[in-house]
């Protein structure tokens, strides 16, 4: 299991005067402490909800948890600096995906690049008619609410989610997930044979569609945020039930 | 904005049924699915169990099982299973499992359940889809097919005319006249007085005196008007039950040149159906085929007739014929010829110094020739033969009739198993001693060429002696295991065409094209397994769906596995059929190949199923009569 940064050891950064939030990559060492301190900070009604939501508890496993799988496309991968410019989510839990109550946005922005036009095949026209992200993230996170959140990488989604909500919000936006890249790479080292430690042999590919295929999952030619959240589901299921991890509490998972 | 996935619509909008749903409710429909992931070996349904979707498979591949723990089937990316469950009763009929790890659509049932009852193709589809594709193709068949579904009775035109059998020609004459008949029934004593209820007859009658036997055996032969019907009327009577097909009673006047045949109900006449009855209702037959060949004068004329046997073939199936009857009709197209081969031949070389009986082999006896067939034929001589003396006389005759067959179309055998073939001639005696030769001491290899020989019957002269000898093989056949565990064994070698997950195996052919042939991997082996049943059962029927009858009776088959088996016989026939059609109308040369590509997806999976159902047939023979694992 990855190690988690110890919020103690690099202090909340002061932005304005108003709320201390979380530096860049840092998240918390103690979840409920974290979450308990939030509920009580000045912050929009959405985001209180959001933390008030019952978090999965010690007793809690991965065969009775409610997931949310979410993706975002992005103009580069600076959270700081880049603009997220898709959402996709979709509920499941370890046995079925719900397609029925999958989300997902498109969201106004003006930093598009013409090489990320390529990649989601989201054009400025449609960007233009989109919603801005400040009226899309509270439904986001009233998605969130209540489920785990499943990604494949956290160091994009949790950070982009983070420095929106802190620039458009003044708040901190954080939550433990499960991330799907992580589970990979840690079971791909504890397979790894003896002699591949020995010559440090690099790890096989971690992405997405890569760890898809290890576990027979069909490629998705289209590429978009919805059908990455999608993918992303079907991998964690694909994991858990490789991985046996369907008995273990889910919390063991975060991070 | 919706959330649609273009890669769930785009898979399932390519595959069928879901390929005949308008794109809109193709989108809603994609919207509606839950999407699940099996490791390879989990179980997806388990027996029992509620069902509340329709699952498509998107990825990997997954095995059903029937109750019993039998495996039903296997399906890969695209097939749909748990149909049966929802439609029955909303509990799981058929267990799956993950062969492979799979990735699943589930349609919830009620999505699904309102599709089919708004759609109506795309409800067939599960309909036929889950109760036998063949049953239902062959039931349509059948439902559309005019000749099959138009009983005997419903086209003859009045009740039987009948007289006594001391009635003299001349009252014959008169009654016939005034009936305006051309032909009456005759009863032979006074105590077989037809009943008083609408002229039914409480006994059947001893014979039959038509216009042509007027003419012939009173006038041409100059007997007296006073001459009682008696002496001139047919005695041996064929006739036809009152509830047979329009085309049984056909082939029935074909095969024994006769144009009325009194129908009998209960042991009692109802009526005589006459060819003009038949051709009235039928005006375009093979029928007019069959008297044009024993027409002819010439070997010449007889091959410039022959490119007409493929317009009858296309004629029958446009009229939606099945394959029994384009078969039988091929077969007795194929007897004519050999028939009036020989005649000319007796006209050509003189009467046989001994009788003989020319027999016909392998599909022309079993009444299942297509168009692409070479000839197999015999010959069973007089015990009188002597070969110093009569040898030559039947080379020429076997030469004259071979050679005759092969400028009409139906080519010299391969395997030499022609009657020009010194070996095929033989008296009864000798092809007796060649019969228990074959039962007694089975050399499969042996056996593998002579298994056409277990299909014979008698197209000319002493055609009683090749029943005699069908009888003597029936009983030397029918309960010695060793012989039917080398016919099982020779049974199995020719395996169908089905990989794995039940994907064609096509192979190169002659035209360098990947084809399926659909005689030697599916309706001859077919035709070996019911044969060797047959065998075992001592059944004397020649023909595959004949012998599936007695097969039936005999109770050998698990319950259905008869109809199973005889509507893959149909099926592959059919196919067989369309495409020999399809290439005489092209222009083309006809053979028994196909190519799985041009086949439409319904024509596939039944082609599939037919084959599956030989595979399970196969596999029923290795069971039922190979000796231990290794037979």
């Amino acid at each position: 299991m990855p190690k988690n940064f110890s919020a103690t050891v690099i202090p909340p950064v002061q932005r304005g005067n108003v709320v201390s939030l979380y530096p860049y990559q840092v998240v918390p060492d103690q979840w409920d402490d974290f979450f308990c301190e939030q509920s009580q900070q000045d912050m929009p009604e959405f985001l209180k909800t959001f933390y008030r939501q019952p978090f999965a508890d010690d007793q809690q496993r991965v065969n009775a948890t409610e997931f949310v799988a979410i993706d975002i496309e992005t103009t580069g991968m600076d959270a700081q600096q880049d603009d997220i410019v898709s959402i996709g989510l979709v509920p499941f839990n370890m046995s079925r995906i719900f397609l029925a109550r999958a989300q997902y946005w498109v969201v106004r922005s003006r930093r598009l690049t013409s090489s990320s036009v390529v990649v989601h095949r989201i054009t400025h026209s449609d960007v233009a008619d989109a919603p801005s992200l400040r009226s899309i993230l509270p439904k986001v996170a009233e998605q969130l609410q209540g489920k785990q959140v499943v990604v494949h990488y956290r160091y994009m989604e949790r950070e982009f989610f983070r420095s929106a909500i802190a620039g458009l919000f003044g708040a901190n936006w954080l939550f433990p997930v499960v991330d799907t890249l992580e589970l990979e790479s840690h079971y791909l080292r504890r397979e790894r044979s003896l002699l591949a430690k020995w010559l440090q042999k690099p790890l096989p590919s971690v992405r997405l569609p890569n760890a898809r295929e290890r576990y027979h999952l069909p490629a998705y030619e289209n590429h978009n945020a919805l059908v990455d959240a999608l993918a992303t589901a079907e991998l964690l299921q694909a994991q858990i039930a490789k991985q046996h991890l369907s008995e273990l509490p889910v919390r063991t998972l975060w991070c | 904005m919706s959330a649609e996935i273009q890669d769930i619509i785009a898979f399932v909008r390519a595959h069928e049924p879901f390929d005949c749903l308008p794109e809109s409710e193709l989108a809603t429909m994609c919207g509606q699915i839950e999407v699940s992931y099996f490791q390879a070996q989990s179980q997806i349904l388990h027996f029992g169990e509620s069902i509340d979707s329709l699952c498509l498979i998107r990825s990997g591949s997954v095995e059903v099982f029937r109750r019993t723990g039998e495996l039903y089937n296997r399906l890969e990316s695209g097939h749909v299973f748990g149909q049966m469950g929802i439609l029955m009763n909303g509990h799981v009929r058929y267990p799956v499992r993950a062969l492979e790890d799979s990735l699943i659509y589930r349609i919830p049932s009620q999505v699904f359940l309102d599709l089919c009852e708004q759609y109506g193709e795309f409800g067939d589809y599960f309909e036929v889809n889950e109760h036998s594709t063949l049953q239902q193709v062959v039931l349509n068949q059948v439902a559309d097919n005019d000749m099959t579904t138009v009983r005997v009775r419903d086209i003859i035109q009045r009740d039987p005319v009948y007289l006594y059998a001391d009635a003299s020609v001349h009252e014959c004459a008169k009654e016939m006249t005034e009936q305006r008949v051309s032909s009456v029934v005759v009863f032979d004593h006074a105590t077989d007085q037809p009943s008083e209820e609408a002229g039914v007859s409480v006994a059947l009658p001893s014979g039959i005196v038509t216009d042509r036997d007027l003419r012939s055996r009173v006038l041409a032969e100059g007997l007296p008007l006073s001459t009682p019907l008696r002496d001139i009327m047919s005695v041996d009577l064929i006739t036809v039950e009152h509830d047979a097909y329009v085309y049984e009673a056909m082939l029935l006047m074909l095969r024994h040149n006769v144009h009325h045949l009194p129908l009998v109900h209960r042991h009692k006449v109802t009526g005589v159906v006459s060819l003009s009855d038949i051709v009235r209702h039928e005006s375009q037959n093979s029928l007019l085929l069959v008297r044009g060949i024993m027409s002819q004068e010439t070997v010449e004329d007889l091959v410039a007739l022959s490119p007409q046997v493929a317009s009858v073939m296309v004629r029958m199936l446009k009229e939606d014929a099945n394959s029994h009857m384009i078969g039988t009709a091929m077969s007795v197209i194929g007897r004519a010829f050999k028939q009036r081969l020989l005649q000319l031949a007796e006209m050509a070389l003189g009467p046989p110094p001994v009788p003989y009986c020319f027999l016909a082999l392998g599909s022309m006896a079993r009444e299942e020739q297509l168009l692409v067939t070479d000839q197999d034929n015999a010959m069973i001589l007089s015990a009188d033969y002597n070969e110093a003396k009569h040898g030559h006389y039947f080379k020429s005759l076997a030469d004259f009739v071979c050679d005759g067959l092969h400028a009409c179309g139906y080519t010299y055998c391969d395997g030499g198993i022609m009657a020009s073939n010194p070996q095929w001639r033989m008296t009864l005696e000798g092809w007796k001693a060649q019969f228990s030769l074959w039962i007694e001491k089975p050399d499969p290899q042996a056996l593998l060429n002579a298994s056409i020989f277990f299909d014979l019957s008698g197209v000319a002269g002493k055609t009683a002696w090749a029943e005699q000898l069908t009888r003597f093989i029936v009983n030397k056949a029918k309960s010695n295991r060793p012989f039917l565990a080398a016919l099982a064994r020779n049974a199995l070698n020719r395996t169908p065409p089905l990989g794995f997950f039940k994907n064609f195996v096509v192979e190169k052919d002659g035209r360098q094209r990947y084809s399926l042939n659909l005689k030697r991997r599916g309706t001859a082996p077919l035709v070996d397994v019911i044969r060797l049943h047959a065998l075992a059962e001592g059944s004397l029927a020649q023909n595959s769906f004949d012998r599936l009858d007695d097969i039936a009776q005999s109770k050998l088959l698990p319950e259905g596995k008869r109809d199973e088996i005889s509507d893959a016989l149909e099926y592959l026939s059919m196919i067989r059929i369309r495409q020999q059609v399809a290439a005489v109308e092209a222009g083309e040369t006809a053979d028994n190949t196909v190519e799985p590509e041009t086949l439409s997806q319904k024509e596939r999976r039944g082609l599939k199923e037919a084959f599956q159902v030989l595979s399970n047939a196969q596999k029923f023979l290795r069971y039922r009569y190979t000796a231990g694992p290794t037979g």
